[in-house]
């Protein structure tokens, strides 16, 4: 699961459609929340986010590239 | 798919990928009083593989270094001496210039020669903050009023009589082909290494790369198509850093590499000074000693670290484009000062390089393009930890500069072609578009054909190259490159970015395993079951050249400088 729009906190104004390197937001509609219509081309390099002025986007990291850890980590 | 409308663009110098070598080519070009534009098929802003950072520039300063680098050069085998001394003796006036646009090369008010080094070597890698570079050499392309163009793949060269005249692009967007008329070319899309063509290390992902995973070999493939000489296919190269998510960025982390008893097993290299941290030395070879052995995992240890350490890191880290490594270290509650991580190797990918002179003259009047990033045969350990080894994003910005002036003096220096003579391979280009845009099944999405293509090159171009392997690989590879360009199908303009994407890609793995055949000996990146040790005689580059639709190929000396001196 990619970038996760907050649709609360998102104003619509498109910077991460426009600033996505792999064009993820692909076919979303001015207007509209941004829709990720390409989640397998995301390269979760956190440009959405960083840029997004109302800080509406966080990436969720899928499972399969989540940072394995040492035996001494105790999960919060 | 309706009929693709044309949009001829003219222009005096036109810019292919406005990363840091396209946008520095862009700036200097503007200085010659010559029409510029910048195409990239990403958003310049955060497009390449710096697009959200970068957080080390090499540099040679003489007031701070010395008055010469020779006590420090090595020339790798199969290096061009001079490209490496001009990256070099270019280096420091590029940082000035940086400074000077305002990129935070000196974040604590002075230069911090940090990292990147085995002990005992000065340093000659800074430390910066880089994570909004592009938007601010994009402000400077801005206030030269150079063109850009996002959101169009240049796909094509055109050339007539044998000079340039222009390039083919499809937007990613709209139904829209782009006709570039153009006096010379720079290829700011051709420096990077190669992503897509092999798999990435975890299964069912074909973006999980640790460059930006469309670096498709773009520039290096059309200018060969074109014509241009192209060297390097054989030696693909690997990666590494924490385990599966695939990032650059090794020489940020600061800690040990150890086993799982705590055993260091690759020498030191400082991520800080008096820090130790392993990562740049981890080969595939030493992992899987570590693993078959028994001793597995495989952890950087930054345990015990002090606090400030911490901050730096993380600070390094967010600048070398991993801040979503950072968030997802905050967000999960992982405090490096207590908890190891693993650390694996990545994928591979392809080092093809278009041949260039320092001026970045390819073998096509009126095409520049940037420089290798690097010496390609060596590898990490092998290297000397001195200058040579990363020269990186000091490459791609030195050879801009130095590309974008001599693009912009040929420009000025020739007429633009007329479209008419060149008419006809435009049109073969749009009716190849419209095909795919317009195909009935059966048909192969290009995703199908990127894993295709993946699982070739991995079982017959990768760890295990032998003749007949090689021979049965090139065979299949011919055989499916075919049969996805008749059946490549995509429902829009994005989806056609990614089939000519992977069209490209399996040119570029024809050129690999023509190459790995041709190269019979081992050598640094190469090995050959068949072929194990290095034949001196083969401390040549393997120069490829489209002729007459064939492949040619020849051996060439890397080029030296008399005396020793430029």
């Amino acid at each position: 699961m990619p970038p996760v729009i907050d649709e609360k906190k998102c104003t619509r104004c498109h910077i991460c459609v426009e600033i996505c390197p792999q064009d993820v937001f692909y076919g979303s509609k001015k207007g509209e929340v941004p829709k990720v219509n390409y989640p397998d081309e995301c390269w979760h390099c956190n440009a959405c986010a960083l840029d997004c002025p109302q800080k509406a986007i966080k990436l969720f990291l899928p499972l399969s590239i989540q940072l394995l850890l040492g035996p001494e980590f105790e999960e919060k | 798919m309706d009929k693709l409308t044309e949009r001829i663009i003219t222009c005096d110098v036109l810019i292919v990928g406005g990363g840091i070598a396209g946008l520095m080519a862009a700036i200097k070009a503007s200085d010659f009083d010559v029409n510029v534009v910048v195409v990239d098929k990403q958003n310049i802003e955060r497009s390449g593989c710096a697009g959200v950072g970068c957080d080390h520039f090499q540099v040679y300063i003489p007031e701070i270094h010395g008055p010469s680098i020779d006590p420090y050069l090595g020339i790798g085998d199969l290096e061009d001496e001079d490209i490496v001394r001009t990256i070099w003796t270019e280096s420091s006036k590029i940082l000035k210039l940086w400074e000077d646009f305002g990129i935070p090369v000196k974040p604590r008010g002075e230069f911090e020669f940090v990292g990147h080094r085995k002990p005992g070597y000065p340093g000659f890698m800074i430390k910066y903050e880089g994570q909004n570079q592009k938007r601010i050499l994009m402000k400077e392309a801005q206030k030269r009023e150079i063109e850009v163009i996002n959101r169009v793949m240049v796909h094509e060269l055109l050339v007539n009589n044998g000079r340039i005249a222009g390039a083919v692009g499809v937007s990613t967007r709209e139904p829209e082909v782009y006709v570039f008329l153009a006096k010379s070319i720079f290829l700011g899309n051709a420096y990077n290494l190669i992503e897509r063509l092999y798999p990435s290390i975890v299964g069912g992902t074909l973006f999980n790369t640790d460059n930006n995973p469309s670096n498709t070999g773009d520039g290096q493939i059309s200018a060969y198509r074109a014509g241009a000489e192209v060297t390097g296919a054989e030696f693909i190269r690997r990666h590494r850093g924490v385990r599966y998510f695939c990032r650059c960025g090794q020489g940020t982390w600061i800690g040990i590499i150890t086993d799982a008893y705590g055993n260091e097993f690759i020498p030191p290299y400082l991520g800080k000074p008096n820090r130790i941290t392993g990562p740049p030395l981890l080969t595939q070879e030493a992992a899987e000693s570590v693993w078959k052995s028994g001793r597995g995992p495989i952890y950087l240890d930054g345990r015990g670290m002090p606090e400030d350490d911490l901050q730096y890191m993380m600070w390094g880290l967010m600048n070398e484009g991993n801040s979503a490594l950072v968030d997802y270290m905050r967000s999960e509650g992982i405090d490096l000062r207590t908890t190891r991580i693993e650390w694996g190797m990545y994928g591979y990918k392809s080092q093809l390089h278009v041949r260039v002179t320092s001026k970045c003259e390819t073998t096509i009047p009126g095409l520049y393009c940037e420089y290798p990033r690097h010496d390609i045969a060596a590898t990490s350990a092998e290297r000397k930890w001195a200058p040579t080894f990363m020269a990186d994003i000091t490459a791609a910005a030195v050879s801009g500069w130095i590309g974008g002036e001599e693009a912009a003096k040929y420009a000025r220096s020739t007429e633009l072609t007329d479209i008419e003579i060149i008419r006809k391979q435009i049109d073969g280009t749009k009716q190849m578009y419209h095909e795919i845009l317009n195909r009935k099944a059966p048909y192969i999405k290009w995703q199908d054909a990127n894993i295709a293509l993946n699982q070739i090159m991995i079982d017959y171009a990768g760890d295990i190259r032998a003749e007949t392997t090689l021979r049965a690989g090139l065979k299949h590879i011919k055989r499916f490159k075919n049969k996805f360009a008749r059946f490549a199908y995509a429902e829009n303009m994005h989806e056609l970015m990614r089939c000519l994407e992977v069209l490209n890609l399996f040119d570029i793995a024809e050129l690999t395993f023509i190459a790995m055949a041709e190269r019979k000996e081992s050598r640094g990146y190469h090995f050959r079951i068949d072929f194990p040790k290095p034949n001196p005689q083969l401390a040549k580059l393997l120069i490829m050249k489209k002729a007459n639709g064939q492949i040619t190929l020849r051996w060439e000396n890397p080029r030296r400088i008399k005396g020793g001196m430029c």
